[in-house]
């Protein structure tokens, strides 16, 4: 009888040669290298590292759609001109912020601020401060001054000193799966504000 | 019989490779956009005269600017466009905005329950008015920005959209102190 057949050892040795080239660190390099070119092409990979711009009230903060100029926070029992009538138990935090469309299209307002750790807070609307109407969209090209209110729980309320409010950065950026045409898109990077809360009198 | 060395085998392999991502990345870059696929086809006309669409005909009566309407002043400045709706075969549920210079505008959510929020019907003609408020600037008197009112009935997907020219050197068009609005009228054509 003839001997078995090399093929099995042969195989192995050159799957093992193969790894031991595909490992080497030259050509990790170069796998690297390339995938960095492919994925360049098709848009590149996401930063990883965020990039946060601090900002204090009364300073213009720019996202790349509105110019936002966050004023001040209060606690207060009701929204005074607007539907605003708060569930027992709770009372309105009432961010005053200054808007200014920089786009060509209208803006949404809804998470326009993202308000962070306040626990329970339930955003309940934007309205305008001048007369207490609620307001969906800002227009491009105009100003308004707006009241940004959420409900938050006597409880919480009473040891909120301060908030902290994040402001996307936005690319307007064309749909490619849902239907429609370019919209503001957030991106990772954002302006972040610390607002003193008063309760007002 | 080999034709190629493994060397050059190798070669034609990268090639291929890098000829097949470059050819996906130029068709990723230049993919149709959902709206190039499903966008709305334009039925352009001008103010004043009635303007078919699949689903509505529109005709625009009167474009008139102030600075209050209803005694509601506005961030910019309103522009009250006066508009007859009518259905063309089935109810349809009517959206619009208003371009001028390089911004496009809503309606503005203020007035709602008096402007021509809502559904239209075959052979009924809605009359009523759309308000929007604008960059002052862009409606300044001596402002060469033309106003164009775009009309859509549903998501607007594979279907008509009147865009509709307003001249602002026209008797259509006139500048006012205030406007009082008067609830949307449905009568029968």
């Amino acid at each position: 009888m003839e001997g078995q057949p090399p093929a099995p050892v042969e195989r192995t040795s050159r799957w093992s040669q193969w790894f031991a080239r595909l490992t080497a660190p030259q050509t990790r390099r170069v796998a690297l290298l390339l995938v960095l070119v492919a994925t360049a092409a098709f848009g590149g990979l996401d930063t990883v590292n965020k990039q946060v711009t601090p900002f204090k009230p009364g300073e213009d903060f720019n996202d790349g759609e509105y110019t936002v100029t966050v004023d001040r926070a209060r606690l207060v029992d009701d929204l005074t001109g607007t539907y605003g009538r708060p569930e027992p138990g709770k009372k309105y935090l009432a961010v005053v912020t200054i808007l200014r469309n920089d786009g060509t299209v209208p803006g949404r307002l809804r998470d326009q601020l993202d308000l962070r750790d306040v626990k329970g807070a339930e955003f309940f609307g934007a309205f305008r401060y001048r007369d207490g109407s609620a307001i969906q969209n800002l227009g491009p090209g105009l100003t308004e001054e707006l009241v940004f209110s959420w409900q938050v729980s006597d409880s919480v309320a009473q040891s909120l000193d301060s908030v902290t409010i994040r402001v996307w950065k936005k690319t307007y950026t064309q749909l490619k799966v849902t239907y429609g045409g370019k919209e503001w898109i957030d991106t990772d990077n954002y302006g972040q504000i610390v607002v003193p809360v008063k309760e007002q009198a | 019989m080999k034709l190629r060395t493994p060397a050059s085998r190798r070669a034609l392999t990268v090639l291929g490779v890098v000829i097949t991502v470059a050819a996906a990345a130029v068709v990723w870059q230049n993919l149709p956009t959902p709206t190039d696929v499903l966008g709305p086809f334009e039925v352009r006309g001008d103010a004043g005269t009635p303007v078919t669409g699949r689903g509505v005909e529109a005709t625009v009566t009167s474009v008139r600017i102030a600075p209050e309407v209803n005694s509601v002043k506005p961030a910019g400045i309103w522009v009250v466009v006066d508009a007859a709706l009518k259905g063309t075969r089935s109810t349809e549920l009517t959206h619009s905005k208003l371009v001028v210079g390089p911004n496009t505008y809503t309606p503005s959510d203020v007035f709602s329950l008096d402007t021509l929020f809502g559904e239209i019907t075959p052979d009924m003609t809605l009359r009523g008015s759309w308000v929007f408020d604008v960059a002052p600037a862009l409606v300044a008197p001596e402002s060469s920005d033309p106003l164009t009112l775009l009309i859509w009935a549903g998501d607007g997907r594979l279907d008509s959209q009147l865009a509709i020219r307003i001249p602002t050197q026209d008797s259509l068009f006139s500048r006012v102190d205030e406007v009082t609005l008067e609830k949307p009228e449905t009568i029968a054509s």
